[in-house]
This record gives structure tokens, C-alpha cells and sequence, in this order.
């Protein structure tokens, strides 16, 4: 269990975290939603251990991640960065054996290497250097890096926590689900995932609870249903919002966007 | 080699040739080392060379080649090796192809230590008892290099991730700076101390102290261990300081280990050469070329290149005009100016931004 508690943080004298609370339980997905400058980068620094919080404390299965050294959080969790560098000299597969610990074998991590890259749909680029890759290819390669670090933590017989900052940005359609089901799948093996999350019907897709941010208060937390609620993200939002279920999966649209959509229905 | 893939599989897979390549720069840094001893006013055929070595020499070949050729031909190997490891160390660690001890003002600092020592030498080691006087000039280099390294990484932090000219552009400033220090200091120096500068500033490695090759060449043996372990790490910075930390480097211990490592080094080689340029330069980039960018195969590779050339550069200016002996560090800044020129229109003309 990864156990956000009482979180402060302050950055340059404004508070971006007041007393945030949070569990990210092993074998679940968790989506951290929020507008812009809510906080859930900044969550995410304190939950990966790279940023110390002002007060209050994160403990990563029963010890606090500050008495945690860099290589000792690096076999407990995998981090995807929001934006990952591309200018990066080396070929994808070299890139993400950098990520696996060396108490790895090369065998095993040749074998991961080969199944992360297989998962983001990178084998056949596998030996292309990241610098010469378009954005879409490059961001896969770091998502197949973070996964085959998770992957080495849970092979070491640790849970394995997976914290992923906005994922899905810079990826088309088939490629953020490939990300969602990378998700899915490791909180099926069970590890712990976090992700950043702007797309709220993505969100709610791929989430078995939703943390909803603003301004550095932890507003809401719970299923998706409970969570995104039409009331509660146009309060958070600031922008009115319209929830559909469609098949079972909650849909969220901004209401003016409605609006265009049915004009242009009329129109036709 | 771009698309195929090697029996191993995925992952890090060594350069095709390493190995062949490696043991190719080994053989010719050793028969440049052999030829450094044979050539010169007397020459000394390279059996004989080998023969003084295992102990059967004559009394003339002894003293010529344990006076003053092999020492030579060590502090070359040491110089060689040592500017490579700490410029391939000083582009990774900066991220920043164009870092190079000489460029970046490290070896200013450095040579500004030892000008001090040099010119107030004898009014300093005073109180330095005389078996530790040799450990002086690099001490003092090795602390002026530090100092030079801690400054440029403050900017760096200031100026969060400058671009790839703002290094260079600091080195200018530091040179300048130096210069101007160094400048004053020739301006006191009596004449002998005069002499002595003159011609280590424009480096050389004809060195008469024994003591002195000796106080240089085990740090700078003792140092390469410490660059070779910093390989996996150096890879790491490569991905930006937040994901090497999330892959778990500890980015600051890294850090100040390979500044720690790139200023002993440099401040050695330099105490007692003088100011080399651009074989931290030229021998990581000509590697790079070789065998990729993975630190592991780089920094050997670097070595090794750095070696040879300097060995190359020291035999062209020991037998351009005999007897005369130009300084190396003409030669090398004759070979490795172009060569930055080179990298610098390379850089502009893919398109990366030098800001």
C-alpha cells in the first residue's frame, strides 16, 4: 500500500498541497483528475519520492519513502514523467534495460524488455534510436521503460507501484488504450497504479476510484460514479458539464460542446 | 546495424567489433608507447626498447629511456587517458556534446592552481613538509578545476538546463578570467619562474621531475576505476535528471562523483603538462562514432583513442623539426580546433538549437 499522509507542500511561497490524504492500494488503478494547477503533479513528485513535502509524510508498504535511498524506491515503483526527454541517443530497447535494476538477470531482462516493447506496439522500432523517434513513439518507448521497471519490482517480490503522469497526451486512440490496459493489467497482477488523468471519461474508464483535485485539496475521492458527478465537476471545473452512461461507461462532456453537437444535428 | 537485431535479443547489446576494436586501439596505443621510446635524436630500435625493459639495456639506453623517455611516454599515456575520460564524462554529465575540459574553462582552472604554485611556490610550501611538495602542483590544480566545475554546475542550476552554448559561452568568460589571473601572476615571476611558464602553459610533456610524473600518474590511475563505474550512470542522466532519479540513480551523489573524478583528473594531467587541449573532445566524439553512445563501451573506447592520440600528437611535434620541440598542446589545438568548428556546424546544421 502506497499511503499518501497529511501532505503539504509548498512551492515558492504558494501552497500547491494542503493536507492530502490518499491510498493506493496494491491491485488498483487510481485516477487523479483536477484542472490545471490543481496539484496532481505535484502529488505525484511526492508520491514517487522526488520531492520532499513540507509536512506530512508518504509510506510506501509500511516505511516512509524519505529514509528510502533512490535505487531502493527504484525497485518499489516506476515513474513515468508528464514529459519525458526525446533527445535521448540511445536505441529503445537499450533505454529501457537502463530502467531495469541490475538484481535483474540479463536474461529475464532481455525477456521484459521484449514483452513491454511487444505491449506498447515498439518491437519493431526496438533497435531505433529515441532521438530520431516522433513524439507518440518516443512517449511509448518511456511507458514501456516505467512498465518494465514495474515489472522488475514485482519479479523482486515487491507489489510494485506505477505513478503516470498524464499518459495519454501525446498517444492516438489505439495507443492510450494500450496504456489503459497496460494499467489494468498490472493492477490485475498486483501492483498499485496512479495516474494523472485529464480526460475524465478516460478516467472513469480505466479507474477503480477517482481522487479528484483542486487547488491543492483533495475534494473528492471514490468510484467514478460517486465521483464525477455532473454537480461535482462543474463546481470543481467551473464549467457545466453534461454525464452520460453509455453501455455502463460514464461519459463526460462540457455542456457547450453539447450544444454545438446538437446545432449541428438541427442544422443537417 | 539500425534495424537488425543481435542473437542476444533486446537490450543493451555491445557494438558490433567492440571487443576487435578495443584490442585494435590497445596493440596501437602500446606500439605508439613503444615507438615515443624508440624515436628521436637517439634512436633506439624497438627491440632494444623492449630489451632495456626487461632490464637488459645498455647504460646508455637505460638512461635515456628510464630518464627521459619512458617518463615522457607515461605522463602521455596518463594525459591521453585521463582528458578523454574527463571529457567524455563532462558531455554526459552536461548533456552537452560540446563539453570539454579545455573549452568549459576546467583546465583554466586547473592551470591557474598550478601557475600559483609555480610562481608562489616557494613562499607556500614552506610549511609543506618536502616529501608531500610534489603532491603540490596537482593538489592545486585539482582544486582549481573543482572550483571551476562547482561554479559552472551553480550555473547550470541557476539557469535551469542551459543550452548547449550557454556552457560554452561560461567557458569563455572563466578563460578570460583565468587568463587575466595567470596574467598577473607571470607579471611577479622572476625569470627563471618565467621560463618554466611560458612553456608549460603551452603544454608539454617533457617533464624532468620523476617525483612529479609519479604524484601525477597514481591519482590518475587511481581515478579511472571511478569514471568506469560511473558508466551506468552517466547513461542515466541521459534521460534527464527526474527519470535517471525514477530509475534509480541518486543524482547528486553521481554527480559529484564524476565532478570529483573529472577534476582530480584534469587537475593531475594538467599540474604537470600544462594546459591540453581538445583530446577531451576529439577522442569521446571519434568513439561515440565507433561504438555508440552507451557509457560502458565509451569511455574505454575514449581512453584508449585519447591515449593514442596524444602519443600521435607528441611523436608529430617531437619529429616535425628536430631538434626543436613545439609544445603538443599546438598540436592538439591544431588538430582539435577544426574538429570543434566541425561539431559546432554539425550541431547548427541538424537543426538543434545552440541557446
Amino acid at each position: 500500500m502506497l499511503e499518501v499522509q497529511n501532505l503539504s507542500v509548498s512551492l515558492a511561497g504558494r501552497d500547491v498541497l494542503r493536507e492530502v490524504s490518499l491510498t493506493l492500494e496494491a491491485g488498483e488503478v487510481v485516477a487523479v483528475v483536477g484542472p490545471n494547477g490543481a496539484g496532481k503533479s505535484t502529488l505525484l513528485s511526492a508520491m514517487s519520492g522526488s520531492l520532499r513535502p513540507g509536512s506530512g509524510r508518504v509510506v510506501m508498504d509500511g516505511t516512509d519513502i524519505s529514509s528510502l535511498k533512490a535505487d531502493q524506491l527504484a525497485l518499489r515503483r516506476a515513474v513515468l514523467e508528464q514529459t519525458p526527454r526525446r533527445d535521448i541517443p540511445f536505441a529503445a530497447d537499450t533505454l529501457i534495460n537502463l530502467a531495469i535494476p541490475r538484481q535483474i538477470n540479463p536474461a529475464e531482462a532481455t525477456k521484459i524488455t521484449e514483452q513491454v516493447l511487444n505491449a506498447v506496439g515498439m518491437t519493431e522500432l526496438a533497435s531505433h534510436s529515441v532521438d530520431r523517434m516522433s513524439g507518440g513513439e518516443a512517449h511509448r518507448t518511456h511507458l514501456a521503460r516505467a512498465w518494465a521497471q514495474l515489472m522488475s519490482a514485482r519479479l523482486l517480490g515487491h507489489p510494485g507501484y506505477l505513478l503516470v503522469d498524464e499518459p495519454t497526451a501525446s498517444l492516438d486512440l489505439v495507443h492510450q488504450s494500450a496504456v489503459c490496459e497496460i494499467a489494468r493489467k498490472s493492477a490485475a497482477e498486483g501492483a498499485g497504479v496512479l495516474m494523472i488523468v485529464h480526460d475524465l471519461t478516460l478516467a472513469a474508464a480505466v479507474a477503480d476510484r477517482i481522487a479528484l483535485l483542486d487547488q491543492g485539496r483533495l475534494v473528492a475521492v471514490g468510484s467514478p460514479s460517486t465521483v464525477l458527478t455532473s454537480e461535482m465537476i462543474a463546481r470543481t471545473y467551473k464549467t457545466p458539464v453534461l454525464t452520460h452512461v453509455i453501455d455502463g461507461q460514464l461519459v463526460v462532456l462540457p455542456q457547450h460542446l453539447q450544444r454545438h453537437a446538437t446545432q449541428r444535428k438541427l442544422a443537417s | 546495424m539500425d534495424t537488425a537485431l543481435s542473437p542476444t535479443g533486446f537490450g543493451v547489446r555491445r557494438p558490433p567489433g567492440f571487443l576487435t576494436l578495443m584490442v585494435a586501439l590497445g596493440v596501437g596505443a602500446l606500439a605508439l608507447f613503444i615507438a615515443e621510446c624508440a624515436l628521436g635524436p637517439v634512436h633506439i630500435p624497438p627491440h632494444r626498447v623492449i630489451a632495456a625493459m626487461m632490464g637488459t639495456g645498455t647504460d646508455i639506453e637505460n638512461a635515456i629511456l628510464f630518464q627521459i623517455r619512458i617518463p615522457r611516454a607515461l605522463l602521455g599515456v596518463a594525459v591521453g587517458a585521463s582528458l578523454a575520460l574527463a571529457g567524455a564524462a563532462l558531455q554526459g554529465l552536461f548533456r552537452n556534446p560540446l563539453a570539454e575540459p579545455g573549452l568549459i574553462g576546467v583546465t583554466a582552472g586547473a592551470s591557474l592552481g598550478a601557475v600559483i604554485v609555480i610562481v608562489l611556490g616557494t613562499t607556500l610550501a614552506g610549511g609543506v613538509p618536502a616529501a608531500l611538495r610534489p603532491f603540490l602542483l596537482p593538489l592545486a590544480a585539482f582544486v582549481g578545476g573543482a572550483a571551476v566545475i562547482a561554479v559552472l554546475f551553480a550555473l547550470v542550476q541557476w539557469s535551469r538546463g542551459p543550452g548547449v552554448a550557454t556552457l560554452i559561452l561560461a567557458g569563455v568568460a572563466i578563460n578570460a578570467i583565468v587568463a587575466a589571473a595567470i596574467g598577473v601572476l607571470i607579471y611577479i615571476a622572476d625569470d627563471q619562474q618565467l621560463r618554466d611558464l611560458t612553456f608549460w602553459t603551452m603544454g608539454s610533456l617533457s617533464v624532468a621531475d620523476h617525483a612529479l610524473i609519479i604524484a601525477v600518474l597514481v591519482p590518475a590511475v587511481l581515478i579511472i576505476p571511478v569514471f568506469l563505474g560511473c558508466a551506468r550512470g552517466l547513461d542515466q542522466l541521459q534521460l534527464g535528471e527526474r527519470a535517471a532519479f525514477h530509475t534509480g540513480l541518486n543524482v547528486g551523489r553521481a554527480r559529484l562523483t564524476i565532478a570529483f573524478a573529472t577534476a582530480i583528473s584534469v587537475g593531475a594531467v594538467t599540474s604537470a603538462a600544462g594546459p591540453i587541449g581538445f583530446i577531451g573532445l576529439v577522442a569521446p566524439h571519434i568513439a561515440r562514432m565507433l561504438v555508440g553512445p552507451l557509457h560502458r563501451h565509451l569511455m574505454p573506447a575514449s581512453a584508449l583513442l585519447g591515449i593514442c592520440l596524444v602519443l600521435v600528437a607528441d611523436l608529430g611535434v617531437r619529429l616535425a623539426v628536430p631538434p626543436a620541440e613545439p609544445p603538443i598542446g599546438l598540436a592538439t589545438s591544431l588538430i582539435g580546433g577544426p574538429f570543434f568548428l566541425w561539431l559546432l556546424l554539425r550541431q547548427v546544421s541538424r537543426g538543434r538549437s545552440l541557446a
